[in-house]
């Protein structure tokens, strides 16, 4: 028989319980709230998360020592592995670092691309975790088995950071880079649409309502655009200001036996770019169309030199950043490019001018696998 | 209470608190971090233009080998009581797997591409052979879109066709994207992804 003390002991047991429960903010139903995207600029970086995959240490080596040995000391680092002796790896690759890491060990293969995992969107309050909105699937992913462990990535990250941070998968196809937003409004590139529509949406206006819903933001999806993620060719500092990339003004910084011209190819030779540099008139008016849409926007326009290989995916750019700034202090972490010394200055030079101190990254090694700086780290938090 | 109910009491209160936090906030963290079901695409991908309704398939059953010649039908139908006339372009492109080390994959080579004038009368349905009179490579990945244009091409924007590269590759207009209709591969499988995982004793 079961005694009074035993039932009593149940009830309270059940009523601390329901009040521990209530503490952690869990909703109940539906899909819990989240926040707006996490803009790109404004506020100090204050929690980030690379990938560090053995194979790819050629490449990402020289940016990681330079961009997290810039980094302040309270600045954490979530270093997404895929065992141990990969952490170990990269932490001896390290030079002196003041910013705290934190090992997530997946068990399973992923490339070294963090950005295009997920997107981050603010928690809804100060005890409200933060959200990773996951795409629905990778490209790629049934052919390509790293990428199919990237799929996993964003779970894996809301497990281990729990509950703090938490995950959702969205219905929609997409790369964390194809989206670029500031305080006030999402930049989206034009192939997320192709992706979708007839496919997870049925109207380009649904495509348009979905993400205004889930980003919480004014959306502007880009009528024409270099084909390739948004970070390479355009950044938000704030103040409704804009930075996009300019061929032409990055030809002036090419010597002019390997520009090349409408009707031959540059030099293929020229600083690894396959089929070398393309300042063709068609890909000038990609980047000067991006420029028109966020004038039209209202947006001041600062235009930046860049490079865009004849591939379509190689690019020497200076729009791929990370940006900090609090107060009077505005931070950029910059790509540099050995070989490219005289583009490399011009670059600085504007940034310079907007008032940011830079903090100079080796991209070298990095920018022939068409990502760079930015799409090697994603940002979980800011101040 | 004298002490031994109070320890009773007290032990049982904390083995069902325990019990019941762990089960409920193991299920929450499952349902926070998505246990929500992913809404289902859309099977037959469709291209409206003009009135007219127009999906993608294959023409034969059975998978499209490296090698084999596509073929594809397109169905079409008229939702309007009147004849109609719309222009289509269908083209297939292919992408190959990308360095392990690459950020996303090339982009897209176009193989084939065909624009037709389709006719249909008052609420008929028709369906259209397309012959891709292409090869195809192996190790490839394809895709097939529809779209709809208003006159005949007149310049040719596929000089990279066969070059394994794709120098200046169409820009990719909003009005000139197509509707994904069909997608298939010749890569072969790959080994499951479970197999891949890092084993602990290389740790």
């Amino acid at each position: 028989m079961i005694g009074w003390q035993k039932v009593l002991g149940v009830i309270l047991g059940l009523l601390a319980a329901s009040a521990i429960l209530s503490l952690t903010g869990n909703t109940s139903k539906g899909r819990p709230k989240s926040g707006s995207i996490l803009p790109e600029c404004g506020g100090r970086l204050r929690e980030l998360v690379i990938h560090y995959e053995p194979s790819a240490k050629p490449i990402v080596a020289m940016v990681y020592r330079d961009f997290l040995g810039a980094l302040a000391r309270d600045v954490v680092v979530h270093v997404v592995c895929p065992g141990n002796a990969a952490y170990e790896e990269f932490r001896s690759l390290l030079g002196a670092t003041k910013c705290q890491f934190s090992p997530m060990l997946t068990r399973h293969p992923i490339t070294t691309w963090s950005r295009d995992r997920w997107v981050a969107l603010a928690p809804v309050s100060k005890s409200a975790p933060a959200t990773l909105w996951v795409p629905r699937g990778e490209v790629a992913e049934e052919i390509w088995p790293a990428r199919a462990g990237d799929e996993r990535v964003g779970q894996d990250l809301a497990w281990a950071l729990a509950p703090l941070v938490r995950a959702h998968r969205s219905d929609l196809y997409f790369d964390g880079g194809d989206f670029l937003a500031d305080d006030k409004r999402v930049f989206i590139v034009p192939r997320v649409l192709q992706r979708n529509l007839q496919r997870t949406v049925s109207s380009r206006e649904v495509f348009l309502a979905t993400l205004q819903a889930e980003l919480q933001r004014e959306v502007i999806l880009l009528n024409e655009a270099p084909d390739h993620h948004a970070g390479m060719f355009m950044a938000s500092v704030g103040d409704n200001v804009m930075l996009v990339g300019d061929p032409r003004l990055g030809m002036e910084y090419v010597p002019e036996t390997v520009r090349g011209h409408a009707g031959k190819a540059g030099d293929p030779g020229y600083m690894n770019l396959p089929g070398g540099p393309d300042f063709t008139p068609a890909t000038q008016r990609l980047f000067d169309a991006v420029a028109a849409q966020c004038s039209t926007a209202g947006y001041h326009v600062v235009r930046m030199p860049i490079v865009p290989g004849r591939d379509g995916r190689t690019y020497l750019t200076y729009l791929n950043v990370l940006l900090e700034g609090t107060g009077g202090q505005r931070v950029v972490y910059l790509p540099y490019y050995r070989g490219a010394e005289a583009l490399n200055a011009a670059a600085q030079k504007i940034w310079i001018d907007l008032g940011y101190s830079v903090r100079l990254v080796d991209c070298t090694a990095v920018y022939p696998h068409y990502g760079c700086l930015h799409c090697l780290v994603n940002v979980l938090r800011r101040t | 209470m004298n002490t031994k109910n109070f320890v009773t009491v007290a032990t049982v209160a904390l083995g069902t608190a325990t019990l019941t936090v762990t089960i409920f906030l193991g299920a929450t963290i499952e349902a926070e971090n998505d246990a929500l079901p992913l809404a289902p695409t859309i099977a037959r991908p469709e291209l409206v233009a003009s009135g007219v309704k127009m999906t993608l398939a294959r023409s034969t059953e059975g998978e499209f080998r490296a090698g084999a010649t596509p073929a594809f039908d397109l169905q079409a139908v008229n939702t309007r009581a009147e004849r109609t006339e719309v222009r289509v372009r269908i083209a297939m492109t292919a992408v190959a797997p990308s360095s392990p080390l690459s950020r996303m994959v090339v982009i897209p080579m176009e193989l084939w591409r065909e624009e037709r004038a389709l006719v249909l009368g008052p609420n008929e349905t028709k369906t259209f052979f397309f012959n891709a009179t292409t090869n195809l490579p192996a190790n490839k990945v394809f895709s097939v879109t529809m779209l709809a244009v208003d006159s005949p091409a007149t310049a040719t924007d596929s000089a990279n066709k066969g070059t394994g590269l794709a120098l200046n590759p169409p820009p990719l207009f909003l009005s000139r994207m197509g509707i994904e209709g069909l997608t298939f591969s010749t890569v072969p499988p790959v080994v499951a992804l479970a197999s891949l995982a890092v084993p602990r004793s290389a740790e």
